[in-house]
């Protein structure tokens, strides 16, 4: 944090700040690195800063929660209301006093539309700010229970606060970091009175730290919060809570039969009425324990009860951050939020799964192949990794028996990698050999280990841990499962596992996010904030999860859009794991952001399945290979047409006897589709478009016709200024030629053109011409303000020559004062605006910048060649116009 | 280096008890000095293993035999006396022995055999000569291949090599008979052999450097060796029977003796065969005593000892086989006032040396224990309050506690962690292997913070799986990536056992084969990896199935096996590693605890009862058996307790015995009869520096008042911690870690700029007492000198550095206000420096600062606040002066 600085020093400071950016090879896309602090109390104004690149300009934070609200800071300066100057990234948040403790998303909204997003916690605790001079014991700060510290940690630092106890407190001390978007990996350390060390903590909640604390003796304790590899910065920010309330840190069995009523056992801290478990935490503390009653709700209705699992603040129920791909697919789909699971406000809500089976639970012992549980299947299994007489390097096994008829077709599955928990399963399924079902370990029928990699790169093509097969049985009899964590270790009874033993269903699984398209590798993404220009277009990807034996093709369909933007439905065929979605932003769309919901469907049998993709995006841009790249799920996908315009944009056009983007063509043969190329800025290199992926046996050619005629040709040359005055666009005519081999699959297939063309573009023209207004504006004031000040300096040399009374004279020399600090803080404004004209209109001058330019997406048809005559006569055709 | 002090220095070096110089002196000793006469005799024996009917046996005209005559002498001891008896056999033509003892056959027939001393003592052996020119043909691995071992034709150096030597190759020592008899009789369509005029054959016509050859000439014709040789060849170069016995074991006689210094003692080894029979093969066996100052073998198996007291082991390697001779060698001096024993370590210590005659020192005295202990337990100099308080405690026991303090501090675990952290190879390549080295430091640090049982320790190790976030030892698999690592690591670290010979071969030094190596290797052949949830990391676990090696040699797979031990046979979904780590802790294990206790004893006792530490090997006994086995009991009977362990050493008298040595034991290096100085450790020193000195260094990256100990693994690149020798953690030897002194060193310490930094920083205490006006010089000395070696200064030193400090120093605040002209006077008669020579060194800038800083004190009449500020000036150089020196003495960069 930085020390306290006048409020001027403060806006000079961020204007260079924001000012002092690279100079870029592409278009500005904003993305936020930090905000500060990264949470705040519910029912309070919390004043935050903000970080990040391309955000200047930015006016608004839009949250995931309609109950936060934000307005941009100004500059205080009395009653000279044209001396108030908005600051550069602070702005008021609003936290409505309803709003439920949890993790919401952050974005900001500036000229070039939403930026990325960060983590904006809400609390019930009490918030103060790390004072920034606690980097060594003597000089920790003072904190007490029931707060939250919003810090930073420094590079090579150490962060100390003092925490009196009386003997017996129990306290819960949380670092909120990676959960938060940080980069900070957390260390906590805890020392008692005498300074003696009583725990570390790391990687308690992913990389997250926690330490339980029932306080031996009264006194000072003393807690230390640092990087593991005491890196810091900005962006190392971490809230670190100490609670004394009910903390509910893992439910068992970690899923109900939909529609039941059902015993849940909670594991946490302080939990009220909760007995001692005999269940140890991995820094060797028994958990407290307590057991509730849960309506589950009907699995009809799960669809509407699905786990926004960003919203509760129940680690468990936020996968790690990598793997999220196979995490996240499956684990919101079946789960459901218990957000009051006994009566008590102040307790964490968590996620417990949802199944339309039976639940067994697991019973210990079962370590052992004899000692088999017998389950009845079709079911589902709750067990954990943990047994009491666990000691280090024998691990726990758990064995299960089922009996299996001759054609059974099972599908194995086990999920609590998924569930986000630290584990890493394995499944043996054996056959009891003959009917002696005592003899010795059986035979060896299936092995697996991790289950399938996601398709698709990104970073999220991570392969997830939890074992899945498929027994198609074809001997009757008994049947014996192992499941077993290949980890040794830290023991941790949190580490549940839901094992699915049922017949196949096959089932898809949906993914949304917004990739760069400036990727050199895919295993190096960077963030992308996904912006939609007026007149432009936006690519969202789509990955579907194929599940159990699921080929069919799906139907993707944005929903929610805001108005002015439109979307071609998507089309992924059988077999395909992925596609692009494309919106396109109307040339006056209105700046209105909106959540979109991504829906996909597909068929099994006579069932329709829809399902919602899980918005995903990537933490931090990742510099160099094996760097931490992170992937995380998104509470939601909002969608904002920028004012900025699209310097570029190109356009199929329907064929004369159609009225959308869907074409048909037979097998073979080769079909020109029309396009309009809108140019708004001069372009710097040749216009080149291809579609970024082709299904196998189509082949695509683009050309450009020629320019279309222009009501002011000159003006086509022009160069963008924003939204003011746009000068008319340049419309060239193209080609989109596609070849279809003959032996090109039938199918139904969605298509785009991109490419990257080079432009000339300004930044913020208008904003540069009104600093300038603005910077000659304040030169007047300060005119008006500096004859002010002789005026009022030429009564007080009056004054004292005139034979006035004492006070009279005070009163005149006050006011000459009083003009003079005037004159000063309008001066320091005018310095700092023109210190800040001067940089925009740098920034405004043309310079060449890349462009990413998707086109809208075709429907393309391929039939085979006999039905080609009963349809549209479009081979070779050339498009007419318009 | 500025002159004042090199005075200094010299002053106080020459004053301070050099307690550490003995290390290296004197230990020719009396290497010169003529043996004494030979004692008198009251018995005389033929030494013979106990065979049927007293019958020395020979077989063959090509038998041979070593004698060995042994006397008894008053006092009851047993001397050789094979050199110094004449023979005789009744019937002449029999037999023919030389001076040496060296017996051969001339005929079939019995004799009996007389060897009389000089003194008139006779034994009689009865001699038997049988199938005398009824030689059977010479057998290829029997007779042949032991003569390339001998004359190091199979070495590594030669032919042995992988790849052998100039086209010609040799199993290494001979442990493929099969292999040598291809390359020398099949390879090159048998050129190396000319069976019709075998003299004119290649191999002895090199080996005689007949013709050129690149290892010289290593056999004489006539030599019974070559005579073997020539003979095989003569007889067609043949294998010989191939049911002929083949060797079992080797045997010495004897196998140990108390011998005086000077003497000599001939060995005797037979080798034993799978038939019954035995044969002499002290000629053809090696010999390599492990303590040259001590004693040397020659070819001839003669043992010489030199003139120092001590135990010395004789290696005897014949093929495969091994076997020791052990000597002890006393002095014979009264132990007039032993200590009174505080534990078993002195009582077997103490036994050792009343064995030997050898008086140790004098227990050191509670400031020296005091610093010993701090930096021994904690890698750290006492504090000041710590030693005043120590100093002046009554209590009786007060060694004790400070034992349990500082074992309880979070230093301990921290230089532990160090130590530790360095041998388990802790190293990063890259700055995202940070959280790696981190945490798994981390991890070490905690674990012996809570003091964790050693068994749990290495099961934690060896056993791990996941992912370095939840279970930091998994670590250790990343830093030891390759499964022959694995294998030699942990046998090193874990089992005291360099193993890796056995990789590619028979281990030359031990009973060690390939198949034990690969029976090993095989608990790790299912150690799995994938890629783990945190990016950049690695989840290692157990590849499901059962666990195997292959046997290169053999091609056959290996179940995994512990040393000689069975085969184990497990599940597929057992880990493997369980099983070893079983067999390693339990509590019968010959080298688990050993390789342990021995481990920690080194690192307080500076030599390891068996040395180096982690080369624990039949060939290479301890110096005190009774002790390493008692100590092993002790650790394996608390339950593995590490602090225990280092409590009892540390409780020891033995331990607490004084550096300087008495009028016998200046040259002891192994019998612990006092405490051996070593000097410290790198980051030990750079810490204690600072300490003393009152600095810090930073190290990037870390946070401030990071101490080197501290520092999690060796990526930062510190010029101090290189030049003092810290490892840059890349294998599991401590002898990566050098405690030698070299010339970088010393120039560091004396005029590097980092030095020079830190002693003129303002932080310093030259610094402070330079300001400080409430205390008088005499206190500061004081304080100082408990600072740097928990002692207060001698007379003589507080004379020396008072007197310095008056000279050079000027005055200070709180000495009385007298004549001020002498002290300028005083100041101004001082060299300023420039006639010093050329400034030509450029490396030296404090010291240019130095010099100004003196010659501005010349001028001292302008104006009172520069004068004050001058003087100051000058009392913090005086000051400076005298931590320079101190640091730079042995006492302080030695742990004494």
């Amino acid at each position: 944090m930085q020390t306290r600085l006048s409020p001027f020093c403060q806006l000079v400071l961020m204007l260079t700040a924001s000012m002092a950016l690279p100079a870029r090879a592409q278009l500005p896309y904003p993305k936020l690195d930090s905000i500060f602090p990264p949470g705040g109390q519910a029912g309070t104004v919390v004043n935050v800063t903000v970080a990040g690149t391309d955000l200047d300009f930015s006016h608004h934070m839009v949250f995931s929660h309609p109950g936060l609200k934000s307005s941009p800071r100004h500059t205080a300066t009395g009653a000279w209301h044209d001396l108030q100057t908005p600051i550069p990234n602070q702005f008021q948040v609003t936290i409505g006093a309803s709003v439920p403790e949890g993790i919401y998303e952050a974005r900001l909204l500036g000229p070039w539309g939403l930026s990325t997003s960060r983590a904006f916690v809400v609390d019930h605790l009490d918030e103060v700010h790390e004072n920034n001079t606690n980097h060594e014991p003597a000089r920790a700060m003072a904190v007490r229970p029931a707060l939250v510290v919003n810090g930073h940690a420094g590079a090579a630092t150490l962060d100390y606060f003092r925490l009196p106890l009386n003997a017996g407190d129990e306290v819960l001390v949380e670092m909120w970091a990676e959960r938060i978007d940080s980069r900070l990996d957390g260390t906590l350390e805890l020392f008692d009175p005498r300074g003696h060390r009583l725990r570390t903590s790391r990687d308690y909640q992913g990389r997250d730290p926690q330490i339980v604390l029932k306080a031996p003796v009264a006194g000072a304790y003393l807690i230390k919060a640092y990087d593991t590899t005491y890196r810091g910065g900005q962006d190392w920010f971490y809230r670190l809570a100490i609670r004394q309330t009910a903390q509910i840190e893992a439910v068992f069995p970690p899923m109900i039969t939909a529609g039941s009523k059902s015993p849940l056992q909670l594991l946490g801290w302080q939990l009220p009425d909760s007995v001692p478990s005999s269940l140890r935490a991995i820094d060797g503390h028994l958990f407290q324990q307590r057991e509730v009653k849960i309506s589950a709700p009907t699995w009809s209705t799960r669809a509407n009860t699905r786990a926004n699992t960003r919203a509760t603040r129940n680690p468990a129920d936020r996968p790690p951050l990598t793997s999220v791909g196979p995490r996240a697919a499956d684990q919101t789909e079946d789960g459901f939020v218990v957000a009051n699971a006994f009566a008590d406000p102040s307790a964490n809500a968590v996620v417990v799964g949802l199944t339309d089976l039976p639940v067994v639970a697991e019973q210990e012992p079962n370590n052992t192949f004899h000692q088999a549980q017998h389950v009845p299947i079709p079911a589902e299994v709750a067990g954990r990794f943990y047994s009491q007489q666990e000691d280090a390097g024998h691990q726990d096994r758990d064995w299960f028996q089922f009996e299996a008829r001759q054609r059974d077709d099972l599908h194995l599955e086990v999920l609590s990698f998924r569930l986000g928990h630290n584990v890493d399963p394995l499944l043996l399924v054996t056959r009891v050999a003959g009917t002696d079902s005592a003899a010795a370990p059986g035979k060896l029928v299936r092995h697996a280990d991790d289950g399938a990699k996601l398709p698709g790169g990104w970073g999220l093509d991570r392969i997830s841990l939890d074992p899945v097969t498929r027994l198609q049985v074809t001997e009757a009899g008994s049947y014996r499962i192992c499941v077993v964590d290949q980890q040794s270790g830290q023991v941790d009874p949190r580490n549940a596992y839901r094992l699915v033993i049922r017949p196949p269903r096959p089932n898809f699984r949906v993914l949304a996010s917004t990739p760069s398209p400036w990727n050199a590798n895919p295993e190096q993404p960077l963030r992308w904030p996904g912006v939609l220009r007026r007149g432009g277009t936006m690519a969202i990807e789509v990955w579907i999860v194929r599940q159990e034996g699921w080929t069919g093709p799906v139907e993707v369909v944005a929903r929610g859009l805001p108005a002015g933007v439109t979307a071609a439905p998507l089309r992924i065929p059988a077999g395909s794991h992925s596609g692009t979605m494309v919106l396109q932003a109307a040339e006056q769309a209105a700046a209105v952001c909106q959540p979109i919901r991504i829906e996909a469907t597909g068929r099994r049998g006579d069932t329709t399945l829809i399902r919602l993709a899980q918005p995903v995006a990537f933490e931090w841009d990742t510099a160099k290979p094996r760097g931490l790249t992170q992937v995380r799920a998104t509470a939601d996908l909002v969608v904002c047409a920028a004012p900025d315009p699209a310097p570029l944009s190109v356009s199929p056009l329907p064929l004369a006897s159609a009225a959308d983007l869907s074409y048909q063509i037979a097998q073979g043969k080769t079909i020109d589709i029309p396009l309009r190329i809108t140019q708004r800025v001069p372009l710097k290199s040749k216009l080149e478009f291809a579609p970024p992926k082709l299904p196998a046996g189509i082949v695509s050619s683009f050309e450009v016709d020629a320019e279309a005629p222009s009501k002011d040709p000159a003006q086509g040359n022009k160069v963008s200024s924003g939204s003011a005055a746009a000068p008319q666009p340049k419309i060239l005519q193209g080609r989109w030629r596609l070849t279809v081999a003959a032996d090109c699959p039938v199918a139904e297939y969605s298509l785009l053109l991109a490419g990257k063309p080079k432009v000339t573009y300004r930044r913020l023209p208008a904003q540069a011409a009104r600093a300038a207004q603005r910077e000659q504006h304040l030169a007047h004031l300060v005119k008006q303000l500096t004859a002010a000040r002789q005026q009022a300096e030429q009564r007080a040399r009056e004054g004292a020559t005139e034979k006035l009374l004492a006070s009279e004279q005070d009163a005149l020399k006050k006011a000459a004062e009083q003009a003079a600090q005037h004159e000063q803080a309008a001066q320091q404004v005018r310095d700092a605006a023109a210190a800040q004209a001067k940089k925009l209109a740098a920034a405004a001058k043309p310079t060449d910048r890349l462009a990413y330019v998707v086109s809208p997406s075709i429907h393309l048809t391929v039939t085979p060649p006999a039905t080609e005559s009963s349809k549209q006569p479009i081979t070779k055709q050339t498009a007419g116009s318009q | 280096m500025r002159s004042p002090r090199g005075i200094l220095f010299a002053l106080l070096t020459a004053c301070l008890a050099l307690v550490a110089s003995s290390r290296a002196n004197n230990t020719q000793g009396a290497a010169s000095a003529p043996a004494p006469p030979g004692p008198i005799l009251t018995g005389l024996q033929f030494e013979r293993p106990a065979a049927a009917d007293g019958l020395l046996l020979l077989s063959g005209s090509h038998a041979q035999r070593q004698l060995l005559v042994t006397g008894k002498t008053a006092t009851g001891r047993l001397i050789d006396v094979t050199r110094a008896v004449t023979y005789s056999a009744q019937p002449a033509g029999v037999v023919t022995i030389d001076a040496s003892g060296w017996l051969r056959p001339l005929a079939n027939g019995e004799v009996l055999l007389t060897a009389r001393h000089r003194a008139g003592q006779t034994a009689t052996v009865r001699v038997s000569v049988q199938n005398w020119g009824k030689d059977r043909p010479v057998h290829f691995a029997n007779q042949v291949v032991p003569i390339f071992t001998k004359f190091g034709c199979n070495g590594g150096g030669c032919h042995g090599k992988s790849g052998g030597q100039n086209g010609f190759r040799l199993s290494l020592l001979g442990f493929v008979p099969t292999e040598d008899y291809q390359f020398l009789a099949r390879e090159a369509r048998g050129r190396r052999l000319m069976v019709s005029a075998p003299e004119q054959s290649l191999l002895l016509r090199k080996a005689t450097g007949a013709l050129p050859h690149g290892g010289g000439t290593r056999l004489e014709a006539g030599d019974p060796s070559y005579e073997v040789l020539r003979r095989w060849i003569a007889e067609g170069g043949r294998w010989g029977d191939p049911h002929a016995a083949t060797m079992q074991s080797i045997r010495v006689l004897p196998c140990s003796r108390v011998m005086t210094p000077h003497a000599r003692q001939q060995l005797v080894v037979l080798a034993q065969f799978t038939d019954g029979h035995c044969e002499d093969v002290t000629r053809l066996a090696k010999y390599e005593a492990n303590f040259s100052e001590l004693a040397g073998a020659s070819e001839t198996g003669l043992v010489t000892t030199n003139g120092q007291t001590g135990d010395v082991a004789v290696m005897i390697r014949y093929q495969s086989q091994v076997a020791v001779f052990r000597a002890t060698i006393p002095l014979g001096a009264a132990l007039t006032s032993l200590p009174p024993a505080r534990n078993f370590i002195d009582t077997l210590v103490f036994q050792k040396l009343r064995q030997l005659g050898l008086p140790p020192s004098d227990l050191c005295n509670d400031g020296t224990f005091l610093r010993r202990v701090s930096i021994d337990i904690t890698g750290r100099l006492p504090a000041l309050a710590e030693t005043r308080a120590f100093l002046s405690d009554d209590a009786p026991d007060k060694r004790d506690q400070c034992i349990n303090r500082l074992l309880a501090s979070d230093e301990h675990a921290e230089y532990f962690a160090n130590k530790w952290s360095a041998i388990l190879r802790n190293s990063r390549k890259r700055d995202e292997q940070k959280r790696r080295t981190y945490l798994f430091h981390d991890w070490i640090r905690t674990a012996i913070h809570q003091n964790m049982p050693y068994d749990q320790f290495v099961r934690a190790l060896v056993t791990a799986s996941g992912e370095v976030g939840s279970n930091p030892p998994v670590a250790w698999y990343e830093n030891v990536r390759e499964m022959t690592d694995q294998v030699e690591d942990m046998a090193q670290l874990f089992l005291g056992l360099r193993i890796q010979c056995a990789r590619c071969h028979h281990h030359p030094f031990e009973k060690w084969s390939q198949q034990d190596y690969y029976g090993l290797a095989a608990f790790f052949s299912h150690v799995g990896r994938k890629s783990g949830a945190q990016p950049a990391e690695t989840r290692i676990f157990h590849r499901w199935g059962v666990a195997s090696a292959t046997n290169p040699k053999t091609g056959q797979p290996v179940a995994p096996t512990p040393l000689a031990g069975q085969p184990i046979s497990q599940a597929p979904q057992q880990d493997p590693r369980g099983a070893l780590v079983d067999w390693m802790t339990a509590a019968d294990n010959p080298f688990f605890a050993r390789a342990l206790v021995n481990r920690y004893w080194k690192h307080f006792l500076d030599r390891g009862l068996v040395e180096p530490e982690d080369d624990m090997r039949e060939t290479n006994p301890p110096a005190n058996p009774e002790l390493l086995d008692a100590l092993a009991k002790r650790f394996v009977d608390s339950g593995y307790d590490m602090q225990a362990l280092i409590r009892t050493i540390c409780q020891s008298r033995v331990y607490q015995l004084q550096a300087d040595p008495n009028e016998f034991n200046a040259t002891d290096r192994q019998s612990y009869s006092r405490f051996y100085p070593r000097r410290l450790q790198a980051e030990v020193l750079l810490d204690a520096l600072d300490q003393f000195v009152g600095t810090t260094t930073s190290f990037a990256g870390m946070p401030a008042a990071t101490r080197a100990v501290q520092l999690p693994d060796p990526g930062l690149d510190v010029y101090f911690l290189n030049v003092f020798g810290r490892p840059r953690a890349m294998s599991a030897c401590e002898c990566e870690r050098t405690s030698d002194a070299n010339l970088v060193q010393s120039l560091h310490l004396l005029n590097s700029a980092s030095i020079q930094k830190k002693l003129a920083a303002e932080s310093a205490r030259p610094h402070h007492f330079a300001q400080d006006t409430q205390r008088d010089r005499p206190e500061k000395i004081h304080e100082t000198y408990l600072r740097a070696f928990c002692r207060e200064p001698t007379e003589q030193e507080m004379a020396d550095v008072l007197a310095y400090l008056a000279e050079h120093g000027g005055r200070e605040q709180t000495d009385k206000p007298r004549d001020h002209a002498v002290q300028d006077t005083n100041v101004q008669n001082q060299p300023t420096g420039k006639s010093d020579g050329p400034d030509g060194d450029g490396h030296d800038q404090k010291e240019q600062a130095g010099k100004g800083k003196l010659a501005t004190v010349e001028k001292p009449h302008e104006g009172q606040p520069k004068a004050a500020k001058t003087e100051a000036a000058a009392r913090q150089a005086a000051y400076e002066d005298l931590y320079w020196a101190l640091i730079n003495s042995k006492e302080f960069l030695f742990n004494h």
